[in-house]
């Protein structure tokens, strides 16, 4: 272990992204992806937060197959109660969430969900599941607020049907957590820290830095208790979620854990895992690694540096006398935070965050009449409040990344404007 | 808690469906300040996709 951790988890999520701030930029990437898919189709806040519909449009975004509409519709009919979280309750819901039940199965298995149809057995299950989010709330409402943000539906499983599993989420349907029929409120509680960790780090993963391809290039993680092998991916989220129970543990106190609770090893487990990330570092985006050191500790000397490769820079010749346009199939979103996602309907897409100067720029862009750099120039130095020397530096940087990603191109012009 | 809502159209064949990706940008590390940051999550398709807790009698698969 390197160091104690420095801060709590909700903390340390927050000075990366409020929650409210990460949701809705979260939303604004998957509304680009209508744009770009099903253009003038407008979601609804519940629709967008969906998981189903996330799960469509993920495959999507993957380069598996199109987008059906009527699906996403069908997909949101599906019937919930609200005991503190959506629990799925919709008869029909074996067809309907399909897709995580399918994806969290063990081999062999096809875990049934428990709903309204099985009368008082779901009506007590139901019980359970309002006192265990009133206790995490109790027991610790900060990490509630910071985590249950990013649930958007709990489904049940029958317990003869469940093949062993506590608990489950998926990278590929985001926001819906799955359980085995619960026995009590504390079992219910920690299973929202463990996933709902997991759904709190797909988030951050789509709209922060967090990993890229490069992850899957790192050597597997073989954890000591199990003997499991996982990929870098897998290991981060499996830290994150062993960090935040063994937050939520020490807040717990003197609640007697379940059998099967991983709250009395989750420090251990957690220490083990970062120890191991640590040395992987250098994999990790700028927002991962921050969340690693604050939680778990930083090795001395760690720095973050500043790209000097992704801040491509034009020539003084393009500069002086170039003018620009955005690329005709970019698409742009813009969250209420001011940041901007955009998009190309590229095969697989292609969907890029945008910081604070590269959202300005391409607001001032369009696709058709070419802007001059020159007229860029003016703009920034007003809008940036800066002299002219800092604001081309910046521009350079922002104008040669963009163009590097082709989200905007250079474009010739008789005149200058 | 979820509301029903029918989008509007049909989705439409997407632009230039076929173009090729700008290539990465070579050596781009964990860095802060990127004007421009690629999402390739939905990109990467891991194994299974599932993080899923079993009890420990099932449990090589835990998280």
């Amino acid at each position: 272990m390197v160091g104690s951790p420095v801060a709590s988890t909700h903390a340390l999520h927050a000075a990366i992204a409020p929650a409210a701030a990460l949701i809705d930029e979260r939303r604004a990437l998957y509304r680009l992806a209508i744009d770009l898919f099903a253009p003038g189709a407008e979601l609804s806040d519940n629709l967008v937060d969906h998981p189903i519909v996330r799960y469509e449009i993920g495959r999507v975004l993957a380069g598996q197959g199109h987008l059906d509409l009527e699906r996403l519709a069908g997909a949101a009919a599906v019937r919930v109660r609200d005991v503190g979280v959506a629990v799925v309750s919709d008869p029909a819901a074996a067809s309907l969430i399909e897709a995580p039940l399918r994806i969290v199965a063990p081999p062999g298995v096809c875990p049934e969900p428990l709903t309204e149809s099985d009368g008082a057995r779901f009506g007590d299950a139901l019980e359970i599941v309002a006192e265990g989010v009133r206790l995490f709330r109790e027991i610790a409402p900060q990490m509630a607020d910071d985590l249950l943000a990013h649930v958007s539906m709990l489904a049940l499983l029958k317990r003869e049907t469940s093949g062993g599993v506590v608990s489950a989420s998926s990278r590929y349907v985001p926001g819906i957590v799955l359980i085995d029929e619960p026995s009590t409120p504390l079992e219910v509680a920690e299973a929202l820290v463990h996933e709902g960790a997991h759904e709190k780090f797909f988030d951050l993963a789509i709209v922060k830095e967090f990993v890229d391809a490069r992850a899957e290039d790192v050597d597997f993680f073989e954890n000591s208790w199990s003997h499991a092998r996982w990929p870098l991916e897998q290991t981060f989220a499996a830290w994150h979620a062993y960090t935040c129970l063994a937050q939520f543990s020490t807040s717990a106190g003197t609640e007697p854990p379940g059998p099967h609770s991983l709250l009395p090893v989750a420090r251990a487990r957690a220490t083990e895992i970062g120890d191991w990330l640590l040395e992987h570092e250098e994999v990790l985006l700028s927002d991962s690694r921050r969340l690693l050191h604050g939680l778990h500790g930083s090795p001395a000397g760690a720095v973050m540096r500043r790209s000097e490769v992704d801040c491509a820079t034009l020539c003084d010749e393009t500069l002086d006398d170039g003018h620009f346009r955005l690329h005709p199939d970019v698409r742009i979103r813009r969250a209420s935070t001011g940041r901007a996602v955009v998009g190309r309907a590229t095969q697989p897409p292609g969907i890029f965050w945008l910081d604070s100067d590269a959202s300005w720029v391409v607001g001032q862009l369009n696709d058709e009449t070419p802007t001059s750099v020159e007229l860029l120039l003016s703009q920034a130095c007003e809008e940036w409040q800066t002299i002219s020397d800092l604001a081309l530096r910046r521009l350079r940087t922002t104008i040669g990344s963009l163009a590097s990603w082709s989200l905007i191109e250079p474009a010739q012009t008789s005149e200058k404007e | 808690m979820t509301t029903p809502n029918e989008p509007l159209r049909r989705p439409q064949p997407p632009h230039s469906a076929g173009a090729s990706l700008p290539p990465l940008p070579t050596g781009a590390g964990p860095v802060i300040g990127q004007p421009v940051s690629s999402v390739d999550w939905f990109r990467r398709m891991p194994t299974g996709g599932g993080t899923v807790f079993l009890r420990p009698a099932e449990a090589e698969q835990n998280d």
